[in-house]
């Protein structure tokens, strides 16, 4: 991959500008490509897809001299555009092998659960509650048990399964931070 | 945004990498420009690994989930946290329903001829409630006490020196400087990346934490007041998350002060107590989210600084 060219602070601020004058919208506008990007990356296998999508990125700044002026309307397009690029580039290489799977070792298992534990007490309890419920349950009791749980709390279910999934994704993010403090 | 059925199967499709090529394109330049679309990507994730790890894909799904899906190490990790979560909500399921069946055994033995569920039957009937985890149920199954009265007070007795335990290390944990180390440190919202202006904190030995005292941008107290709680997620320099903070409850300098008036005045914040033994040396970003009315969580600012020793 080339990589002859570094992102300055400079480069940055400008790329910021590009995606929005507003400082702190362009931030979250910055942050929302780079992790779909990595999501793009993920899905076509490349094991490397945090460094795939910074090497989009710095490609679209480095050219941002050359089409700021003339090009207009989503940025996203032009992003994916170059990250098609990348990703031939990719290919081309010689691949990374996939990491191997971590064994479940029943002491990391064991410290998962303790945090898995910690984590779902550190909820509010209306979390807790919805999360727990929402996800019990298998197959066609599920989903009579989801509906009747909607409409329980006057949402509607796919209301309810957006909550559920960033309440759940939140959990997730607890305990990963919980199991680097507790090998910290 | 809802999906139709036909969509959620594209999606579907597509995380087991079996799409066709112009399908990939189409889906790949959505979830880049469409937010909801996105999130309906990472539900379709979470739902694909609850499959798996519930033994209910089909032979070829599974075998086009390990080959195609499972490539990642971040999508390992979700893997094994679906087993902790899947194991965890089974023993909650199979504690609760011990439960219910202790607690109400004249309704269940007198419902226990009529196999027909009530059409009214609420959520609770139907599924067990969780007032508190599996594991601490088990926990007070082990007091000795076997009568109400010597239960209760026994109860009562570990409750109250409960409460008097958590009140001491409330009031511990409120008045650092009076136990462990603390230092805090102010951030304004910014994004800087190779250089610029970032704050530097220097931690000294013997630290214990250091409370991040994270400035709100203006706008997003006054004009999105819906915030009930904010929540901060520490990253490293390599964008690995490393804390996270919930619940945290944003506080007006002027009001706290006592001021009386409501004129916007005065800096609002949140603070964020991070162990200072997660800080080594480096780069670090702070994203602070809030959590609006129904409880979806909003990105507001984003803060940078530098930990020296």
């Amino acid at each position: 991959m080339k990589k002859d060219w570094i992102l300055t602070q400079e480069s940055f601020d400008a790329l910021l500008v590009w995606l929005d004058p507003a400082r702190e919208e362009a931030g979250r506008k910055y942050e929302e490509i780079r992790v779909r990007l990595i999501k793009i990356f993920t899905c076509r296998k490349c094991s490397e897809a945090e460094d795939l999508a910074d090497e989009t990125i710095n490609r679209v700044s480095k050219k941002l001299k050359e089409i700021e002026s003339t090009y207009s309307g989503a940025r996203a397009p032009y992003f994916y555009g170059v990250a098609n690029k990348v990703y031939m580039e990719y290919l081309r290489r010689k691949k990374v092998p996939a990491p191997p799977a971590p064994a479940d070792q029943s002491d990391a298992i064991e410290k998962e659960y303790a945090c898995l534990e910690k984590c779902i007490e550190d909820l509010t309890p209306d979390n807790r509650e919805l999360v727990l419920q929402y996800y019990q349950g298998e197959k066609t009791a599920k989903i009579v048990h989801r509906k009747q749980l909607a409409e329980q709390l006057g949402i509607a279910v796919n209301a309810l399964r957006i909550r559920a999934h960033r309440i759940r994704t939140s959990l997730q993010d607890c305990v990963e931070g919980c199991l680097q403090e507790a090998t910290a | 945004m809802k999906l139709d059925a036909k969509e959620l199967a594209l999606i579907r499709k597509y995380l087991l990498g079996r799409s066709p090529q112009e399908e990939c394109t189409n889906i790949e330049q959505r979830l880049l420009a469409d937010s909801d679309y996105f999130q309906e990507i990472l539900i379709g994730e979470e739902e694909l690994t609850d499959e798996y790890v519930a033994e209910q894909l089909s032979e070829s799904d599974r075998q086009a989930f390990e080959t195609n899906f499972l490539v990642t190490v971040e999508r390992q990790r979700r893997v094994s946290f679906a087993r902790r979560w899947s194991k965890y909500i089974g023993e909650a399921t199979k504690t609760a329903v011990e439960e219910e069946i202790v607690t109400q055994p004249s309704e269940l033995s007198a419902d226990s001829d009529d196999s027909v569920v009530s059409p009214v039957s609420t959520v609770s009937t139907v599924f067990p409630v969780f007032p508190v985890s599996p594991q601490r149920r088990r926990f007070f199954s082990f007091f000795p006490a076997q009568t109400p009265i010597l239960s209760y007070s026994l109860a009562a007795a570990v409750l109250l020196g409960v409460v008097s335990l958590s009140w001491v290390v409330v009031r511990n944990w409120r008045s650092p400087q009076t136990g462990g180390s603390a230092l805090a440190v102010t951030l304004t919202p910014g994004l800087t990346r190779d250089g610029g202006e970032i704050t530097r904190i220097r931690l000294s030995p013997g630290l214990d934490s250091v409370d991040l005292r994270l400035t709100l941008p203006k706008s997003d107290y006054r004009e999105k007041s819906d915030y009930r709680v904010y929540r901060s997620v520490l990253l490293a320099d390599d964008r690995s998350q490393m804390w996270s903070s919930g619940d945290l409850i944003a506080v007006n300098e002027a009001e706290s002060l006592g001021s009386q008036s409501d004129n916007g005045s005065g800096t609002t914040f949140v603070v964020s107590r991070v162990p200072a033994r997660l800080l080594a040396p480096g780069d670090y970003r702070v994203a602070v989210s809030g959590r609006s009315s129904n409880s979806a969580f909003e990105d507001i600012a984003t803060y940078s600084f530098r930990v020296v020793r």
